[in-house]
């Protein structure tokens, strides 16, 4: 050690000392403290107990009651009367055939165009910026509002002066379809409408697991003479798998509520051809006003979530695929 | 660049793809096939928009038959008659803004120091805690709006854009919370320990490590913003005053009321709704990105 | 300046167990290294030492006074993390002067003289106003030791500083962390897995093996006299040779199922069978053939230079090996047959059923640990 050291230890008298006595209010602060982070997380479970899981609950109980929209005091309990009512009338069933039609030609179309986009704007097929540009114009229609898109999809789809049929009559076809006045093409048109919609957060979703896989698994596919084809369908797809089942999902949550959309754009006709169960639901409550009946099909709205995501994980197997 | 070169620079690109479509054939005709579907997919994306956009541009009544995809003449009579003449500039998009902004902060506010202790600390029960809330997000939103309808009914909120915006931060906070937790636990856990050790409390060290999640948060920031500006049901539901409508209940009625569509003055009051994340797609594209589909964001 | 007493410190998480029962003085200005395998509770320990754990059970006291409520932040202990756990957005300056900020007792304007003190002392002056991210890995080493003893602390914790830094620059940090700590006289716990960190650094070492503390003592009390099996396997490289022997009046036979055996004549009383170990570096290799009276003929199977020394590898038996250090220019090669013995005065015996170390009455002569022949390491 030199003698040139300074001599940092002389300023050093004034230590503090390990303090080994806390104060009263040093103790408080400092239970506060130690209790920081249920602190910290309380308030979102406050707001998720208050505004979803207790409104949830209500709502189950609800759905065991006559709550007639004159006087929403007078409750009166019926049992299980409002599901025999809604289960024992054809109007369910035609509503539920539409949903699924609308929900698994939605799903299979956002999530196979998604998930086929997503692929083709990876690494190695394109020029990273020319895929960045693309990817750009994929994304705005998710950040559009239901209404907007309702408009925008009503004005396209317009008969007369709208911009896919006067495109179709171009190609040849002279009598295109009138789409939303119409009970067959109707329920098309929405579905169209949903993918345009709902493509892009597929996309997205799936980008985020493409970049999940490491380059050096497409090296390894390269070196060992794997086309590009071939790459994908037994290294991309294979890892993407549990994307895939999140992503489906997730989608198929969504679409089982949407109706935000469809209220603006077709309100549920023409003739019911597009009404679904989540807009029945929220007609039966705020047109009809029946509180109980719509509880009722809200809970069965859940089911139908709850038997679907059931489904995917047995099919794909297993929730450890999706976490 | 002047005329010459680029024209010179597009032979050589020309030349090089021809070359290359003599050597690799089959490779040349996959590229094509993907660039083509590619292009028509950003069709497919963009034309919808700006269809009903274009429209606000056009004189009235010249929205007919044949459809124009460039407007002949551009006029702003639509606009101009959109923010003079209704209340969707004045009223609508003031509330539309009073909104989002209310549920950013209430997101914020809750879902940084969540995201953060769920990160950070070990917690009794942490998983079930946090899987638990993700499952109510699958409850659908339908079976909660009547008992939040009879809820506000008897505290007295209803009509409100307290309601909307609570309600509509309420909808964002399970996956913000989640995201931010996903940020946090890329910070380096040393840090949180280094500041207690050197004489922080919890709390403080919280402020000291959030500055480090500038990305999250403009991500959150984005999401709830976009989530609450984009609300339909939730006000639609909620409010029936016409001083209390935000922007998508405002364009439903102004349709629905009139009954014969008016294209241009449609294609006016969308502009107007869509303009805010206009803007923020294209300033903040890739926190837009992330904020919109709550995935993980990589700094 | 401080005295850190371990009472009884146990330390569980759920029904996971990460310290056990630890009875532990560390004293004034000494540097104590906890070394073990990973996961074996030394990093617990060290983090219940400053506060950031409260341990389950036991006290902890710093100079006599009761510590073990008194939090972190209270605590006049600094810690030195890892991966330097600097803050990415504060400059130098802003990291070194953080914890005396935070403590609040100073003015502005000493805060700032200690920092350019600490800083000249470590000769990092002249990056005070630089980002974290511009550093070199060292170079962050430095700062957040500035950081650490900037306030004085009464002790000082090291968790695996070392471990992010590239070899070069670990065997200069070593040197630099000893000579600090000595200048400053400060008592200090430096937490590593490096076997051969601990033994050059240390004033004591603690090895610590799930949980429990196996043996504490100077670096050439661990190394000549390891308490149990685990002390001996952990700690020398290449590892110590461990076999199954049988004693009896001649000594101890090992080896004997796959050959001729080896025979070490040690004096122990004793009938029940032992593991006998003895260190590579102790194991004697002769080209002559020397058969009977405790050598044995092995051929070598292969040999691995070390740049000074050459380790040996002999096969005996099924899946278990025999390994002699030599100096490297001793011209050994693969395929030879040699005489391979145990220096008598060189090996350890233990007791298989407890696995601790059975001290021998033949062995008396400790003079040469004495005279501070370490154990060279590479």
């Amino acid at each position: 050690m030199s003698d040139s050291e300074p001599s940092y230890l002389d300023g050093f008298e004034a230590r503090r000392e390990t303090q080994t006595e806390l104060s009263r209010l040093e103790r408080l602060y400092d239970r506060v403290d130690q209790k920081l982070p249920y602190i910290m997380i309380a308030p979102v479970f406050i707001i998720v107990v208050g505004l979803m899981l207790y409104p949830a609950v209500w709502a189950f109980k609800l759905s065991l009651y006559d709550v007639p929209i004159s006087n929403l005091d007078n409750q009166v309990f019926v049992g299980f009367q409002n599901y025999v009512e809604i289960l024992m009338n054809s109007f369910f069933y035609k509503v539920m055939k539409n949903s699924v039609v609308f929900v698994s030609a939605s799903v299979v179309g956002q999530v196979g165009i998604g998930v086929t986009l997503a692929v083709l704007l990876d690494r190695g097929w394109l020029d990273d910026r020319l895929a960045r540009f693309f990817r750009a114009t994929y994304i705005l229609p998710w950040a559009t509002t239901a209404v907007i898109v309702g408009y925008s999809w009503q004005f396209l789809l317009n008969p007369r002066v709208g911009l896919v049929n006067q495109f179709l009559r171009a190609l040849g076809w002279a009598n295109p379809p009138p789409w939303l006045t119409s009970v067959q093409w109707a329920i098309v048109g929405l579905i169209i409408m949903n993918i345009w919609r709902g493509t892009p957060f597929s996309m997205i979703f799936q980008t985020s697991g493409l970049q999940s896989i490491q380059e050096s698994f497409y090296e390894a596919a390269r070196v060992g003479g794997a086309s590009r084809l071939q790459t994908v369908r037994n290294v991309t797809l294979p890892l993407l798998r549990p994307f895939i089942l999140m992503n489906l999902i997730l989608v198929t949550l969504f679409t089982f509520n949407v109706f935000g959309m469809i209220l603006v754009m077709t309100g549920g006709g023409p003739l019911d051809a597009t009404n679904v169960l989540a807009l029945h639901m929220y007609q039966t409550a705020f047109s009809l006003g029946n509180f109980g009946k719509a509880s009722a099909l809200a809970v069965l709205l859940f089911l139908f979530n709850l038997l679907t995501v059931a489904f995917y994980l047995r099919v794909f197997g297993g929730v450890d695929q999706a976490i | 660049m002047s005329m010459k070169q680029r024209f010179i620079k597009a032979r050589y690109y020309l030349h090089n793809a021809a070359r290359f479509a003599k050597i690799y054939p089959e490779e040349a005709l996959i590229r094509a096939v993907v660039i083509f579907s590619l292009v028509s997919m950003s069709v497919f994306f963009i034309v919808p928009l700006y269809w009903l956009f274009s429209a606000a541009f056009k004189p009235p009544n010249s929205v007919g038959f044949p459809p124009e995809l460039v407007p002949s003449t551009i006029t702003f009579e639509n606009l101009n008659h959109i923010i003079v003449n209704t209340e969707f500039v004045g009223t609508f998009l003031v509330n539309s803004l009073l909104v989002a902004v209310g549920a950013v902060i209430i997101v914020l506010a809750i879902a940084t120091p969540a995201g953060y202790a769920f990160s950070r600390y070990e917690m009794k029960h942490k998983r079930v805690l946090m899987v638990s809330i993700l499952f109510v997000q699958m409850i659908p939103f339908l079976a909660m709006i009547i008992p939040l309808y009879r809820i506000f009914a008897i505290v007295g909120l209803l009509d409100t854009l307290i309601v909307i915006t609570l309600v509509s931060a309420a909808n964002t906070i399970p996956v913000a919370t989640w995201l931010m937790k996903g940020y946090f636990d890329t910070v380096p856990d040393g840090l949180e320990e280094a500041a207690r050790v050197g004489g922080a409390s919890r709390f403080q060290a919280f402020r000291i490590i959030t500055p480090l999640a500038k990305p999250a948060l403009g991500a959150v920031a984005i999401y709830s913003f976009v989530g609450a500006w984009n609300k339909f049901i939730i006000p639609l539901t909620f409010t029936s005053s016409k001083s209390k409508w935000v922007l998508p209940v405002a364009l439903y009625k102004f349709i629905s009321r009139r009954g014969v569509v008016e294209w241009g003055l449609l294609g006016a009051a969308t502009l107007i709704a869509m303009l805010p994340v206009l803007i923020l797609f294209v300033v903040f594209q890739k926190q837009f990105v992330a904020g919109l589909t709550g995935a993980e964001y990589k700094g | 300046m401080s005295t850190i007493d371990l009472e009884n410190v146990t330390k569980r998480f759920g029904d996971v167990t990460a310290v056990e029962n630890v009875d532990l003085t560390i004293e004034d200005g000494e540097l104590l290294v906890l070394v073990g395998p990973s996961g074996c509770g030394k990093t617990t320990l060290l983090r219940t030492i400053t506060g950031l754990e409260l341990p389950t059970e036991g006290t902890i006291s710093v100079d006599g006074n009761d510590v073990t409520g008194i939090p972190a932040r209270k605590r006049d202990i600094a810690l030195v993390f890892q991966n330097f756990a600097l803050f990415p957005h504060m400059s130098v300056e802003e990291n070194m002067s953080f914890n005396l900020r935070m403590q609040g007792d100073l003015d502005a304007e000493e805060i700032d003289q200690r920092v350019a003190d600490i800083a000249e002392m470590l000769d990092i002056s002249e990056l005070l106003d630089r980002d974290i991210s511009e550093l070199s890995g060292g170079q962050k080493q430095r700062v957040s030791l500035g950081r650490a003893i900037v306030t004085n602390p009464a002790a000082f914790m090291l968790d695996e500083p070392l471990a992010n830094l590239d070899a070069n620059l670990r065997d200069q940090m070593e040197t630099e962390i000893v000579r600090l700590q000595k200048q400053l006289g400060i008592t200090t716990v430096h937490v590593t897995h490096n076997q051969s960190e601990a033994m050059t650094m240390g004033d004591r070492i603690a090895v610590m093996n799930d949980g429990e503390l196996q043996q504490l003592g100077p670096p050439e009390e661990v190394f000549y006299e390891p308490a149990n099996l685990f002390v001996a396997k952990f700690i020398g490289s290449p590892n110590m040779n461990l076999f199954d022997a049988t004693v009896d009046a001649d000594g101890a036979h090992l080896l004997e199922e796959s050959g001729p055996g080896l025979a070490v004549p040690i004096d122990l009383d004793r009938s029940d069978p032992i593991v006998l170990g003895c260190r590579p570096e102790h194991v004697l290799v002769d080209r002559d053939d020397r058969s009977g009276g405790g050598w044995a003929t092995l051929e070598i199977a292969f040999t691995e230079f070390h740049g000074a020394s050459k380790y040996l590898f002999f096969d005996v038996g099924e899946d278990t090996e025999l390994i002699a250090r030599v100096d490297s220019d001793e011209p050994f090669a693969a395929g030879e047959t040699v005489s391979v013995g145990f220096d008598p005065e060189q090996v350890h015996a233990f007791d298989p059923a407890t696995d601790e170390r059975i001290d021998q009455s033949a062995r008396t002569d400790r003079t040469r640990i004495a005279e501070g022949t370490r154990p060279s390491d590479d």
